[in-house]
């Protein structure tokens, strides 16, 4: 009896070691495909996971009191126009950022359209199973719980980048992080116009610090496609925009904004532009 | 015979153990549950995989933002976060805040930082002692 016991155990053992062996020698072939297809595009993820969320500007545009505006979100009827892997990965950023700004104004119809919208999004860049899509619907429907929502979506947005890092999808990842940025710097900039709360200007000019990051990644990887070549030119239009904004942020002493009326409406329109191309 | 059968098997169970990942899913449920009471909102969460132990410390950076109050919340298989801190470094890496408290040798679970000044800052985890080496942390901001 005990002969049999062991030997059952061990053959269980054995085969399940087997099978793991076969699938995980299945799923490195497909990574190391992927990554053959993908390493062109050098990314440097420390410095994107360093880079702000664009939920403090979404929630600082909201602290503003101006009144929502859905006519400035991505449409979610555009979905239809994004078929490459590149639109669908900046315009993720750009509904995931929405999504924001609908729920932080309880907005649930509009809510729910945005997140069907970066539903298709995800779907097609293959990254839908880091998400819980049929909890943030319920929570989003039910319009009670919104800290509950956004760490619902939160997590699954951590989830995504952590598995497009292993997955070495420097170039989706990249894309995913501008489009969102773009996006919030583009609300914030159009609320700013009606707005004159002091911490929303502050907040605009301080993104020239994530500008300039985003511009050197570009740069790095520009010679990898045409599409990078004008995401790049694009997005250095923003970053010159920026050239004569500034903050001065010492210790003990007020916030100094450096940005006149001049260099401000340069900005907008170079973001308007740039974000209308993307959205396009 | 049956010893070298019986030896095979140990192995077998002893490294499909050695091997178990450093699942964070409840731990940063149980991080994101400490953001709510006070009204902060999620930010983002960090794996902490100390591989065993082999890693020393783990880095990640952030953009902190002016005038804005930040929760770091921390917590691993223990219920008091036994052994797991973390350090917040300014963008010259000196020493802001840490979740441990040396006097009391008390791993707090969460540290709270009112930003005066917008730039990169660093969070360093380490685990001092015990061989919990999984965790994870959660940030939340509130203005």
């Amino acid at each position: 009896m005990k002969k049999i016991i062991v030997a059952f155990l061990l053959s269980v053992c054995l085969l399940s070691c087997g099978d793991k062996d076969n699938s995980n020698t299945e799923v490195k072939k497909d990574q190391e495909k992927k990554q053959e297809v993908k390493k062109d595009f050098k990314a440097d993820f420390d410095v994107l996971n360093a880079m702000p969320d664009p939920i403090e500007i979404v929630d600082l545009v909201k602290s503003t009191g101006i009144d929502y505006d859905n006519s400035l979100l991505n449409k979610p009827e555009n979905t239809e126009k994004y078929n490459s892997e590149y639109k669908m990965a900046l315009n993720m950023g750009v509904y995931t950022v929405d999504l924001g700004y609908t729920n932080l104004h309880n907005k649930t119809q509009d809510a729910i359209k945005h997140l069907d919208a970066t539903k298709k999004m995800t779907d097609g860049l293959k990254v839908s199973q880091f998400f819980d899509f049929e909890k943030i619907k319920s929570i989003t429907q039910e319009g009670k719980d919104l800290n509950q929502l956004i760490i619902t979506t939160g997590i699954g947005l951590d989830k995504m980048r952590q598995g497009l890092e292993d997955e070495k999808r420097s170039e989706t990842i990249t894309l995913i992080v501008a489009g969102g940025w773009l996006e919030a710097i583009y609300l914030a900039t159009q609320v700013a116009e009606k707005s004159d709360r002091k911490e929303l200007k502050e907040k605009i000019a301080d993104q020239k610090i994530v500008i300039n990051e985003l511009i050197k990644m570009f740069e790095a990887n520009k010679a990898t496609s045409k599409h990078l070549a004008d995401i790049y030119e694009d997005f250095k239009k923003i970053n010159d925009a920026f050239a004569n904004i500034s903050v001065k942020n010492e210790e003990g002493k007020e916030v100094q904004v450096k940005m006149s009326k001049e260099d401000f409406d340069k900005l907008n329109q170079a973001i308007k532009e740039v974000r209308n191309k993307v959205i396009s | 015979m049956k010893k070298i059968v019986f030896l095979i098997v140990c192995f077998v169970l002893i490294a499909s153990l050695a091997q178990a990942q450093c699942d964070v899913t409840e731990y940063t449920n149980k991080c994101a549950e400490r953001l709510k009471p006070q009204g902060y909102k999620y930010l983002k969460s960090y794996k902490l995989d100390f591989l065993n132990g082999s890693k020393k410390q783990i880095m990640y950076s952030y953009v902190f933002s002016n005038n804005t109050t930040y929760r770091i919340t921390l917590a691993n298989g223990d219920k008091d976060n036994k052994g797991l801190f973390v350090t917040l470094l300014d963008s010259e890496k000196k020493p802001v805040a840490s979740s441990y408290l040396e006097k009391e040798k008390k791993y707090m679970p969460a540290i709270d930082i009112k930003c005066t000044r917008t730039g990169i800052y660093y969070l360093a985890y380490s685990v001092n002692e015990g061989k919990d080496f999984c965790g994870s942390s959660v940030i939340g901001f509130k203005r």
